[in-house]
């Protein structure tokens, strides 16, 4: 993949100005429903498990858990959160609301997704238990699909958004991203940045913490009176509290600070399509598991699902986002054309042929490319191309969609895109009992069949070539 | 982070180009005691492992050695053929502690031995069929050696000789494990693979060592072991030849023959050349002390916008570029220009230069 200059050139304005850039003129995500959940986690280094969450309605004190010994079998402690994130799961789904969780980072991500995995069909954990390893399972299966609308990972979100003067690895610190989004008065955002990484911001206690956590633990082990262990263990929560504490101040300061941006909404037409999706994604997630596809058919079925949702956000980016819109221009996925004329000897009616002129520099079109245009009202396929002048295009286009109300007029100026989300998966349904019912083994069988032994070349090729050739 | 051994030459072959952290590496240094003694000031960021990740790495490694290395047993037999029950194992570490005296150059000589008898044609039961940390080594510098041990060896009988394996208590989801500690593990086992094979050129061994390595992964469940994986380490081969070229190179030029010597290396920092990249913060404790020595180049942004504008590229000089106060001296600085300003304009900053361009 090649650098996106304008994002590179856009950090280097960044550092100018002393503060982010918005690359983006419209939010990926929908807003927020009225109810967001929150989730913030202290993890055990190495171990992955979890010692302190804190968990609830954004913008509101959350609830927090504070593990005293995260490596014990029994997991009881984390029943009010599995209580609470059930809650709101089947509340959302209710009031057919579109759910959303925000989590700060890709390390609490991943802490989810443990969560899931351990609990989900663990014998050993209560019932409550189990359903929420299962939703957090749904949470993190939903969250890699493109277009999704329903986790929120909020640093993940701002680099998305805006391009800081750092560099991307540095912005993998959402605090010292946050310090170019909202700079503080009278700062460098640079040194702030660079302050601000001191301190982890991945789901874990600082180093000092850690190493008194550890010792309060190792104390706790040795204490021989009832008193004293709930004075260490006392001591370890009040740690651990400190430090979700912080996790969850990100977390807010982050949320805030992305819908502060104030960049626009993406035109409902094109977001419904995608919170839709996610809404009964996550449906069927949650009543029926989210295990992962591993046989050919529901993986090739999951690839043809994700291909189509990435087409759809590139649809909804090229057409409603002006800033991404210029950058695919300048890549040749956006052409400005202008119509020089229409022939169309049915009005309204098939065929109408438009003769484009274009003078862009970059563009990615040949023969049968499909384009449409950014306000939605014709598509079409590219016929022919020819240079007509310096640096002039004509394109010869006929309309595929759009030849009554939709059919532009000589001399109107238009954007076409590339991009025209075709969706496979109806189509694709009946290739693949095809597939089946033919079952090649090289797609089913574990094993290759033997190979066919192949016939001697005749002495003669001219032979072969005019058929004369029997096998 | 650490500076010993494979993972010394993992840390240089992802930065082959930087003889300051070659240094360090070829200085046996502490890093913090380092950059403290090189900057004057106190570090104050995080470094050094976790004690629970210590820990966890070691339950882990516990759990698959303990009782004969059961576990790794159970795991290795099906890939290779073999029953697990009648499997022979031999653990160098518990045949020569790390207490006792010279004990790299012991294990050494013993995994030398087992070597050598594959070469006289014996295969297991009369060799083990796994070896638990074998010693093996790189040299370095006419008989220097830089100590290497993989956490286990196995015999393949297909290709008549060991591989070298690694085990990391990091936990794989859905099949495959972080790429960053990915990439770090797979130049350390790099790194063993060409100990292995230096090895077996003494003995007429290094036809049947392959650029490859099985490495063991935790599951998500406690320490339980994922399903070993087996991958090719051509290119990680190949980086830690270049890695051990450039500790050479920086050996000789400081005279520092892999004992801890931080003054010489610190005397010698103004003439060692850095190279400032992204994977410097995620490895080197030294980041923020090299970012300001390129504070006034485009590296701070970071590795594309030195690939995309030059490294050496002042920011200043770009902005003069684009508000016109500097002229262009060639076609390309005045294409860029132009570019930095229509960027500009496309993030409505245009206010950010004069324009005079």
């Amino acid at each position: 993949m090649g650098t996106d200059f304008d994002l590179l050139a856009g950090r280097l304005w960044s550092r100018r100005l002393g503060r982010a850039l918005p690359v983006r003129s419209t939010y990926s995500v929908a807003p927020d429903p009225p109810e967001t959940f929150g989730i913030a986690f202290i993890r055990v280094a190495g171990e992955e498990r979890v010692q302190a969450v804190a968990y609830g309605l954004m913008g509101a004190c959350p609830s927090v858990i504070t593990i005293c010994n995260p490596l014990a079998r029994g997991a009881h402690e984390l029943e009010p959160f599995a209580r609470a994130l059930d809650e709101y799961l089947m509340g959302c789904y209710t009031r057919k609301r579109l759910p959303r969780v925000w989590l700060a980072h890709p390390a609490a991500l991943t802490v989810l997704d443990l969560l899931g995995y351990r609990y989900q069909s663990n014998r050993h954990a209560s019932e409550e238990l189990r359903t929420m390893g299962r939703q957090c399972r749904a949470l993190c299966e939903e969250a890699i699909f493109p277009g999704q609308q329903v986790l929120a990972v909020a640093s993940m979100l701002l680099t998305e958004h805006i391009v800081t003067g750092q560099s991307t690895v540095e912005d993998q610190h959402l605090g010292a991203v946050l310090a170019w989004v909202d700079p503080p008065q009278g700062h460098d955002p640079a040194t702030e940045s660079q302050r601000r990484s001191l301190v982890p911001a991945a789901a874990l206690l600082d180093q000092g913490r850690d190493k008194k956590v550890e010792r309060l633990r190792r104390l706790a082990r040795k204490c021989e009176s009832r008193s004293e262990l709930e004075s260490t263990n006392g001591q370890i929560h009040a740690l651990l509290e400190e430090g979700v504490a912080q996790e969850w101040s990100l977390l807010e300061e982050a949320r805030t600070a992305f819908w502060r941006l104030g960049l626009a909404p993406a035109p409902p037409s094109y977001t419904e399509r995608l919170v839709e999706a996610s809404r009964d994604r996550l449906r069927y997630f949650l009543s029926f598991g989210a295990n992962q596809p591993s046989r050919p058919h529901s993986l090739a079925r999951r690839l043809d699902t994700y291909e189509y949702l990435a087409a759809l956000v590139e649809e909804r980016d090229a057409c409603s986002d002006a800033l991404v819109r210029e950058r695919m221009r300048k890549a040749g996925r956006v052409i400005a054309v202008r119509v020089e004329s229409v022939d169309q000897p049915g009005p309204g009616r098939n065929p109408c042929t438009l003769t484009l002129t274009t003078d862009q520099h970059v563009q990615r079109v040949r023969p049968g490319t499909v384009l449409k245009s950014a306000d939605g009202r014709i598509r079409g396929r590219v016929v022919t191309l020819a240079q007509s002048g310096e640096g002039q295009r004509h394109i010869i286009f006929r309309l595929l969609e759009g030849v009554r109300k939709g059919r532009p007029r000589v001399g109107q100026l238009l954007d076409l895109i590339d991009t025209v989300p075709f969706d496979p998966r109806r189509v694709k349904r009946d290739v693949y009992k095809l597939m089946r019912e033919d079952e090649s083994p090289i797609v089913y069988h574990r094993r290759l069949p033997p190979s066919v032994p192949r016939h001697a070349l005749p002495d003669r090729l001219l032979d072969l070539a005019e058929g004369r050739f029997r096998r | 982070m650490s500076l010993t051994g494979a993972r010394g030459l993992a840390r240089i072959s992802q930065n082959p180009r930087c003889d300051l952290q070659t240094a360090m590496v070829v200085g046996q240094v502490d890093e913090v005691e380092f950059y403290e003694a090189l900057t004057r000031r106190q570090f104050e960021g995080e470094y050094g492992e976790r004690a629970s990740a210590r820990r966890r790495g070691d339950k882990f490694e516990a759990s698959l050695h303990g009782n004969n290395a059961a576990n790794l047993r159970r795991i290795l037999a099906p890939r290779f053929g073999y029953d697990c029950e009648r499997m022979y194992v031999r653990s160098l570490t518990d045949e020569i502690p790390d207490h006792m005296a010279d004990a790299h150059r012991r294990r050494y000589l013993r995994t030398e031995r087992v070597l050598a008898d594959v070469a006289g044609g014996y295969e297991p039961p009369s060799v083990p069929h796994l070896l638990i940390e074998p010693q093996l080594r790189l040299p370095v510098s006419g008989s220097r050696f830089v100590y290497v041990a993989p956490d286990f060896a196995v015999f393949d009988p297909a290709a008549k000789c060991y591989v070298v394996g690694e085990e990391k208590s990091m936990i794989v989801r859905g099949g495959s494990p972080d790429r960053v500690d990915l990439e770090r593990t797979r130049r350390q086992a790099g790194a063993e693979t060409l100990a292995l094979r230096a090895l077996a050129e003494q003995l007429n061994l290094c036809a049947r060592v392959r650029d490859r390595a099985i490495f063991v992964f935790s599951s998500p469940f406690d320490v339980t072991p994922h399903p070993p994986v087996e991958e090719y380490l051509h290119a990680e081969v190949s980086e830690i030849r270049r890695a051990l070229e450039r500790y050479r190179a920086v050996s000789e030029e400081l005279q520092v023959y892999g004992r801890r010597d931080e003054k010489k290396i610190i005397a010698h920092t103004h003439q060692l050349r850095i190279n400032f990249q992204n994977s410097c913060l995620s490895s080197c404790a030294l980041f923020y002390h090299c970012k300001s020595r390129v504070s006034e180049t485009v590296l701070v942004l970071g590795d594309e916008a030195g690939d995309v504008f030059g490294g050496a590229t002042e920011l200043e000089h770009l902005y003069a570029l684009a508000d016109g106060t500097a002229e262009a001296s060639s076609a390309e600085e005045a294409a860029l220009a132009a570019r930095l300003r229509e960027t500009a304009a496309l993030l409505g900053v245009e206010g950010i230069y004069s324009g005079k361009g």
